[in-house]
């Protein structure tokens, strides 16, 4: 009697952040998936953790969405009551002290990126407490196929136009690549003075290569006609049933 | 270096449980004491299975401008444990106004990695020099005993470099010799160790403090280990010299 509780996560994944001059981009994918069901097509793996700090999360959908909701709120508190922006070290320090208390049993692959006093920062938090920062990096199932564009593209002090471009490529080759991954993208792109958020945005590959509803009538004279016969009647009444 | 523990590989179905990625083991530390300080080279990599999640992890963490600590074993533990031993170090530091030995920071080191010797698998090297007993290496494997060592290596690539290690040594080294003995042993390890590589960082600390210093496969001063050429019996295109 074996019946396995399902459990909606959003393991597939492609989630992708890159660091350039001055700034950050991060962007994920919008698929759910439960097994090898799209559980949710539009589904919001960009996290807002302050005005300048967010979190792109892969990993089991539930945990994701309740760590970034427990870190937005601790930040937010020691933004009010410190006077002072938050720092990304600071989020990254609370998740990682967070899921190393829960021994990985929290299932949440975090990106968390943003820019504060000391300069854009990125960093990857798993699962089980481990923490590594990097200048470009991507997490969940499709992130094989994302790290390749970004291995072969990255440069460092790119413009913003460039980073954007960038991380977009690699989220549609994630999504080209991977069928847990897909259906549109969403970034954002986080500088010193400003937050821009951009999505969903459907690439060409995920568009359907025919509208949903077909035509389904047949064209005239599809029918070879064998025979006809007319009958003639009288009209008495009518009705109007256009409508 | 592990990002996942052991146990943590295993799916559990009642629970829900399936872990993200299979990981296996894979660092290189190599250290050595000589006249007045320590030194201490590492590879770089960080895997996830047959993936490298991080191909230019610094394993070195400063504990104290005159002490490192190098992590084998999972990554999530060692951070931890760093973290934790920093904090208490720092405290001691403060109540007693003067900095800690190495020893007493290997014994703090050493409680954590006993007392939860059952949910840990960690192991590290703590290096340092301090006014008392100068340049000091400690080597702590898993079950948290603690041993002064004049040379080490640790990790899945010290295998192939023990011996090398014993040859090498001698009393009195200086900077210079024991640099170059520590690189090329990292250089060997590296070579033979699937689950090692990217670059050689090396750390000297001395009464001055601590150095960093980073070798790239791609530029020169990187170890350079002469491949075994192949057997006679191979035909001659075997033979593959490096462009």
């Amino acid at each position: 009697m074996g019946h396995k509780a399902p459990r909606l996560t959003s393991t597939g994944t492609t989630i992708v952040a890159a660091a350039y001059k001055g700034g950050l981009v991060m962007g994920a994918d919008s698929r759910a998936t439960a097994g090898n069901i799209i559980a949710d097509k539009h589904c919001e793996k960009v996290h807002k953790l302050t005005e300048s700090i967010y979190a792109c999360g892969a990993g089991t959908a539930a945990d994701l969405d309740q760590v970034t909701k427990m870190l937005s709120g601790n930040l937010r508190l020691l933004e009010l009551n410190t006077g002072r922006k938050a720092r990304v070290i600071t989020a990254l320090r609370q998740a990682k002290q967070h899921l190393f208390n829960y021994q990985g049993y929290i299932g949440a692959y975090l990106l968390i990126g943003g820019v504060d006093p000391t300069g854009p920062h990125l960093y990857m938090c798993s699962a089980n407490g481990t923490t590594m920062a990097f200048p470009y990096t991507a997490q969940g199932s499709g992130s094989y196929a994302a790290i390749t564009i970004l291995e072969r593209d990255f440069k460092p002090d790119m413009t913003k136009e460039e980073a954007e471009s960038l991380v977009q490529r690699a989220l549609e080759a994630g999504m080209h690549g991977d069928n847990a991954s897909g259906n549109s993208l969403n970034l954002v792109v986080i500088e010193p003075t400003a937050t821009v958020f951009k999505g969903p945005i459907i690439p060409d590959f995920c568009k359907r290569p025919e509208p949903n509803d077909l035509e389904y009538k047949f064209n005239k004279g599809s029918t070879k006609v064998l025979k006809q016969k007319a009958y003639k009647y009288d009209i008495v009444e009518s009705m109007d049933i256009s409508h | 270096m592990d990002t996942m523990r052991d146990d943590q590989k295993e799916a559990i179905p009642a629970l829900g449980f399936y872990p993200h990625v299979d990981i296996s083991t894979g660092t290189t530390l190599i250290a050595m004491e000589y006249n007045g300080g320590v030194v201490v080279g590492t590879d770089s990599r960080t895997s996830a299975g047959s993936f490298i999640t991080s191909r230019a992890t610094n394993k070195i963490t400063p504990i104290t401008d005159t002490m490192v600590v190098c992590r084998s074993g999972s990554a999530a533990d060692t951070q931890c444990i760093a973290d934790i031993a920093k904090y208490h170090i720092e405290v001691y530091t403060m109540l007693e106004n003067e900095p800690l030995t190495i020893y007493r920071a290997s014994q703090i080191f050493r409680q954590f990695l006993y007392n939860y010797r059952d949910s840990l698998s960690a192991s590290v090297l703590v290096a340092g020099w301090d006014a008392k007993e100068g340049g000091q290496l400690y080597a702590l494997p898993i079950g948290g005993f603690v041993t002064r060592q004049r040379s080490t290596a640790s990790g899945s690539g010290s295998t192939f470099v023990q011996g090398f290690l014993d040859s090498q040594w001698r009393p009195n080294l200086t900077l210079n010799e024991c640099k170059a003995i520590v690189k090329q042993a990292v250089g060997l390890a590296v070579f033979r160790d699937g689950s090692s590589g990217g670059v050689v960082r090396l750390a000297t600390i001395d009464a001055n403090g601590t150095s960093m210093e980073l070798y790239r496969p791609d530029k020169p001063g990187f170890p350079v280990v002469k491949p075994p050429s192949a057997h006679l019996s191979f035909p001659p295109h075997v033979e593959q010299t490096p462009v």
